[in-house]
Parts: structure tokens; C-alpha cells; sequence
């Protein structure tokens, strides 16, 4: 699996703004498909769950080598909500790296905070 | 797609549906920190038997896994809602109208209808009795 160093310009955005990533590879491997995505998600006790996702879809195919990096962007959805946090669960925002490889796929997370329109 | 018709729903709403009262909102979104005017008109005070009162609530609805590992029985999704914030205030039946201008405040929930994790306000005209309430009830979108 890789391993993976992931950073954005800015970890606030509003509605419309765009997010700017750097993903740097700590541990290389080979990669189907490199994609990120911005997540909504619905985080309860044992589910979690996105119904808004925005997919920068496949940016590099092919093998990681340790000191190499990638640059992407994502928008937030013009319509986006903030968090929110309940008695039972929570609403956040997540930008989740996937490599897709063989067996387990390898993941980076970074949590965003989207501010009230 | 809906499901076959036992006659259920339609027997629940005619014990449920309102008798003697309406309620109506001037606006049915807003943002947090908004407000917005309940209107309750009462037609026959007679029709009114419990606690007269409305409300205004939302209910946060959650999923959870259930597993189970000492048995047969297969892991399954349970969704279980419970009143995050509730506001009741007591109506009088022998008033015809009633304006209430009611405030979501700036710190509460806003509405999400999600698939693990929601947040549904409403809005609701009750005759709270034993049994069955009798309500008049409105969605309200509740923005950010």
C-alpha cells in the first residue's frame, strides 16, 4: 500500500471557492487510478456515508515513486452546507486521495471546513 | 414505487388529521436566525378535547449497524429519530386566530435529508389527547 503526504492551500473555503491539493508520495507503489474527492459525509456511530461528492476523476495512472507529487483541485459545490453536528452523528466535509491498486486501495484524508453561505 | 395498500396509512391519517383547526405558515424556508408566522384558526372550539399547543421541532433521524455476532441472524440497518430541539407553546381554542411569529434560532440544525444522517424541522398544530393526537403539521426548510 502507499503512503501518501497530503496537504491543501487552504483547509477553509466557501461555497464556490476552488480547493488546490498537493499529494506527495511518502511510500510508492503502483496506482490504477489516482482520484480525489470531496466528500460530504454522514457520519454516524457505525455508518459513513456521502451523498455529495465531487470527483477531480483519474489524475495520474501508473507506478508512485517516494518524493514524487501531484497537484489537483476540486470545487465546492456552489449549493454546500457547512458541518453540523447532532446527538447521533455529524455532517463534515473530507478530501479523500484514492489510489486504486490491488486488494486494498490506499487512502489520504485531510478535513475541510466550509463556511455558512 | 410504493408498497401494496393494507389500508393502513389512509385509517392512521383520518384518526390524525386536524378537527376543529388549521395551521398555516407565512413561509415555508428560511435561514437560521429567521423568522416566520404561524397561523392557527380554529373553526369549533368544540372539536378541541386535550392540550392545545404548537410546535416547533426538529427531529434528528440516524442509522446504526446492527451486528450479531452470537447468532444467526444477519447484520441489519436500523434508523432510529429522536427531538433534537422542540419548541411547544400552549393555544387557546376559543381564540379564532392565533399569528405567532416563531424564530429559528442562528446555533440550530439546519435541514438535511441525508441517507445515514438527517435533520427535519416541522412545524405542528396539535389536540394532544390520549390516543391518537389530532395535528396539522408542515415541513419547513430550515438553510444554513
Amino acid at each position: 500500500m502507499a503512503v501518501f503526504d497530503l496537504r491543501l492551500r487552504s483547509y477553509q473555503a466557501r461555497p464556490g471557492d476552488t480547493l488546490y491539493g498537493w499529494l506527495g508520495i511518502v511510500q510508492g507503489g503502483a496506482t490504477r487510478g489516482l482520484v480525489a474527492e470531496l466528500r460530504y459525509v454522514e457520519e454516524t456511530r457505525s455508518y459513513e456515508e456521502a451523498n455529495t461528492v465531487v470527483s477531480t476523476g483519474p489524475f495520474y495512472v501508473g507506478p508512485m515513486q517516494p518524493g514524487q507529487a501531484f497537484e489537483f483541485t476540486v470545487d465546492v459545490p456552489a449549493d454546500a452546507k457547512p458541518a453540523q453536528t447532532g446527538n447521533h452523528g455529524r455532517l463534515l466535509w473530507m478530501v479523500d486521495v484514492k489510489s486504486d491498486e490491488p486488494g486494498f486501495d490506499s487512502h489520504a484524508r485531510v478535513g475541510v471546513e466550509v463556511l455558512a453561505p | 414505487m410504493t408498497g401494496p395498500d393494507w389500508g393502513f396509512s389512509p385509517v392512521a391519517n383520518r384518526f390524525r388529521a386536524p378537527e376543529g383547526f388549521s395551521l398555516v405558515l407565512d413561509r415555508y424556508e428560511l435561514r437560521r436566525g429567521e423568522s416566520f408566522v404561524a397561523t392557527v384558526q380554529v373553526s369549533d372550539p368544540s372539536l378541541i378535547t386535550g392540550t392545545f399547543e404548537l410546535g416547533l421541532v426538529c427531529i434528528e433521524r440516524w442509522a446504526e449497524l446492527h451486528h450479531h455476532v452470537q447468532s444467526d441472524m444477519h447484520d441489519h440497518r436500523q434508523v432510529y429519530e429522536e427531538p433534537i430541539y422542540q419548541w411547544w407553546l400552549p393555544l387557546d381554542r376559543d381564540q379564532p386566530r392565533t399569528d405567532l411569529t416563531l424564530q429559528v434560532v442562528a446555533d440550530a440544525p439546519f435541514s438535511h435529508a441525508g441517507t445515514a444522517l438527517s435533520f427535519e424541522w416541522s412545524v405542528t398544530a396539535r389536540d394532544r389527547r390520549s390516543g391518537f393526537d389530532k395535528l396539522d403539521r408542515h415541513d419547513l426548510t430550515v438553510l444554513p
